[in-house]
């Protein structure tokens, strides 16, 4: 179980943890999805084209919010007991 | 041998062997699990090599319990490999799983009644031979690299990549990293039925067991291959110079061998 951590100081550091997991989670289902539509030629050359500039966009602004709040890749992670990790 | 067995004693089977070569060799001196000789019981063709046991320290029940107990676990488990050893030197075994107790006599013949067609014909196909293991570690990163470098798939898509524009090149670098790792886990199954194929006119049966994990390996490179041989005791020189040809050739793509045994048939004594 992750507890967030209620030290004054420390709360804003693990609520964007815990909120960057989240959005990450999210990016990469998007990025899985994308990937599933290029392989099954359901899109364009311009949707391609398009939708790989918005992830490349989303992963670079993933990277600066981590800078921002002094995280690594390995932090955006939740452990979910006999489940295993979520990512 | 002397006769030990006091008429309340459980019996623990170490394994079993051809009453035949007993006349060419007597059974090693082992003091048993339970610190009692070892003796062995003949039938018919068979001869069980067993030692007496205290029926309380020995109970299934008891067992269970020492079978917590980390210690009690290693030092038994070592003493029944030990003394299995020891009666694989001289003898064809058919070794027995740890803590095989029977708690009277007439129950072991029962047993060796019953299955004695099936474990004479399993003696008879481990006599002159041994069990070895192979275990084969490769380094990822030098793995990675060679499907990086070498892999059709990867270069073709890898060439196609540097004229896509920006965007469509994000999405195919995602895809070119997902078929890096399939066709690196393509390329390590082909390097094994390479060097299975290799080995294939020395070894008389193979048993693939599941590879190791990091944690128990404690190494920085991961088991690919882990595998049991049954080797006639002539072809072990054949068997060993192979595998260090094979390491010679494998070494490129990250592969380190490591050979154990010889080994009791421990698994191949359970029928596939």
């Amino acid at each position: 179980m992750e507890r967030l951590p209620l030290d004054s100081n420390q709360v804003e550091q693990g609520l964007a943890k815990l909120v960057l997991t989240i959005i990450e989670l999210l990016r990469q289902l998007m990025e899985r999805q994308a990937m599933k539509r290029v392989e099954s030629d359901s899109l364009t050359d311009e949707q391609i084209e398009e939708l790989g500039l918005t992830l490349m966009r989303l992963e670079e602004k993933m990277e600066e919010l981590k800078q921002i709040f002094g995280l690594e890749h390995e932090d955006l992670n939740i452990e979910l007991g006999p489940l295993g990790k979520l990512l | 041998m002397t006769h030990t067995k006091v008429e309340t004693d459980f019996i623990y089977l170490y394994g079993v062997i051809l009453s035949e070569e007993l006349q060419s060799s007597e059974v090693p001196v082992l003091v048993g699990i339970d610190q009692k000789k070892a003796t062995v019981l003949h039938y018919k063709e068979l001869a069980a090599v067993i030692t007496p046991v205290n029926p309380q320290k020995f109970s299934q029940q008891q067992i269970d319990l020492q079978l917590k107990d980390p210690d009690w676990l290693k030092e038994k488990a070592f003493h029944h490999h030990e003394c299995i050893s020891a009666i694989h030197t001289h003898f064809t075994v058919l070794p027995m799983s740890f803590c095989t107790i029977f708690q009277k006599e007439e129950n072991l013949f029962a047993l060796l009644n019953e299955q004695y067609d099936v474990i004479l014909q399993q003696l008879l196909r481990f006599k002159e031979k041994q069990e070895w293991n192979l275990k084969i570690y490769c380094n990822s990163e030098q793995a990675f690299s060679y499907v990086v470098h070498h892999n059709p798939s990867v270069l073709q898509l890898k060439e196609n990549i540097a004229n896509m524009p920006k965007g469509k090149q994000f999405i195919m670098k995602k895809r070119l990293d997902q078929l890096i790792t399939n066709e690196l886990e393509k390329e390590q199954s082909l390097w094994w039925q390479r060097m299975e194929q290799q080995l294939q006119s020395i070894f008389c049966d193979s048993r693939l067991r599941a590879n190791w994990g990091r944690e128990i390996t404690e190494r920085k490179d991961d088991m690919i291959a882990n595998c049991d041989f049954l080797i006639e005791k002539k072809q072990t020189e054949s068997f060993l110079a192979k595998v260090q040809e094979l390491e010679r050739t494998f070494s490129a793509f990250g592969c380190t061998f490591q050979v154990s045994g010889p080994w009791p048939p421990y698994h191949f004594s359970k029928e596939k």
